[in-house]
């Protein structure tokens, strides 16, 4: 299959391979370490490394400068960008300024509401949302065009993707919702962290039904849990998260000091099924602030070592 | 952002199923021009119909 731009990620996926991807939260301080550590733990586990544009609206070192730091190590970089933060002229700016430094990966997002976050007083920009930030790369990729018209030289080479969540209410729009972002541009969905599989594989076999499977590669979010109160904290604190009761008894059945690996065990056996469902074409592993368990649930689930791509 | 909070997307669903419109929801909404918002500035509006 022909790829658009130089993504490894974008290669893998084209090469008929399950993509596996990871994120790193860049610190509350200016510390480029930071970065640096997390993104040796995991690099030789993913294809392409996410980075969390000030998630839950908590103010933390740019997406952008943390993308940089990992393309200077060797690695592909995902960009995540929300459009809470930036309007028409940043995103572009900042789009550019990533293509300056041949980042290929894009995750284009709205952003979680600043009142979740330390800057509850602040003002938030929405200038586009996030199905318009896709259109736009797109745009400026495919025409090399400006949004105001003008031609761009050099323009950006970004594999382009979104985020969708299978869980969140309304559930009838749950479908026509990922249908949208793959008209208006997305190449690949990251989805919201699988806990209940069965709602999952409902999901998906909707989206296999409208044939939207062909169209945009699925990487399904996974996260593991360190304990039985994070799955309580994750199934009654977080909006759109559905955590099935079975999930959190199975974690509270278990001793104290036993709780993290059996949060690892759930995990890989979840990947392992969702292996094999069509349509699931990778997965996202998101171990918050807990990278260095990414390598043993990839080697676990099967998924290593990595394809080479040329 | 709160309980008290009516979550706007059903809102927006219940209506466009109210008027058999759901299809609707698939269209992608140009970018929109915020000239004519607090964007552009002050604005002027000549009541034509109240000229002398």
């Amino acid at each position: 299959m022909k790829t658009k731009t130089p993504s490894r990620l974008e290669k893998i996926l084209a090469a008929g391979h399950l993509a596996v991807t990871s994120e790193c939260g860049p610190p509350r301080g200016s510390d480029p370490e930071v970065i640096v550590k997390k993104a040796e733990l995991i690099r030789d586990y993913v294809d392409a490394v996410n980075i969390t544009d000030n998630q839950t609206s908590v103010t933390r070192m740019c997406s952008l400068a943390a993308c940089i730091r990992l393309k200077l190590m060797g690695l592909d970089p995902v960009l995540q960008m929300v459009t809470r933060d930036r309007n028409r002229i940043a995103l572009q700016s900042d789009i550019l300024g990533a293509a300056s430094f041949d980042i290929y990966n894009i995750l284009c997002l709205s952003g979680d509401h600043q009142s979740f976050g330390d800057c509850s007083q602040g003002q938030n920009v929405h200038d586009i949302d996030s199905m318009q930030l896709a259109q736009t790369v797109r745009r400026m990729r495919d025409e090399g065009k400006f949004l105001g018209g003008d031609d761009i030289k050099r323009p950006p080479r970004m594999f382009v993707g979104a985020a969708a969540n299978p869980f969140a209410d309304p559930f009838e729009i749950r479908v026509p919702r990922l249908a949208k972002k793959i008209a208006a541009g997305a190449e690949f969905i990251q989805t919201q962290c699988i806990y209940n599989l069965d709602k999952f594989e409902e999901w998906m076999k909707m989206v296999v039904d409208r044939g939207l499977h062909e169209k945009v590669s699925i990487l399904a979010g996974m996260t593991p849990m360190k304990s039985a109160g994070m799955a309580r904290y994750m199934k009654n604190k977080v909006p759109g998260m559905d955590v099935p009761d079975e999930v959190v008894k199975r974690l509270a059945d278990t001793p104290k000091e036993k709780q993290s690996e059996e949060g690892i065990n759930i995990c890989v056996e979840a990947i392992q099924r969702l292996k094999e469902v069509e349509g699931v074409r990778g997965f996202h592993v998101m171990a918050i602030e807990w990278e260095e368990k990414v390598s043993e649930i990839v080697e676990r689930a099967g998924l290593y070592p990595r394809p080479a791509v040329a | 952002m709160s309980n008290e909070t009516n979550c706007i997307w059903q809102l927006i669903i219940e209506q466009l199923k109210a008027l058999d419109r759901m299809d609707d929801y698939e269209e992608i909404s140009p970018i929109k021009d915020w000239s004519s918002d607090r964007a552009g500035g002050p604005r002027k509006v000549v009541r034509e119909d109240l000229q002398q």
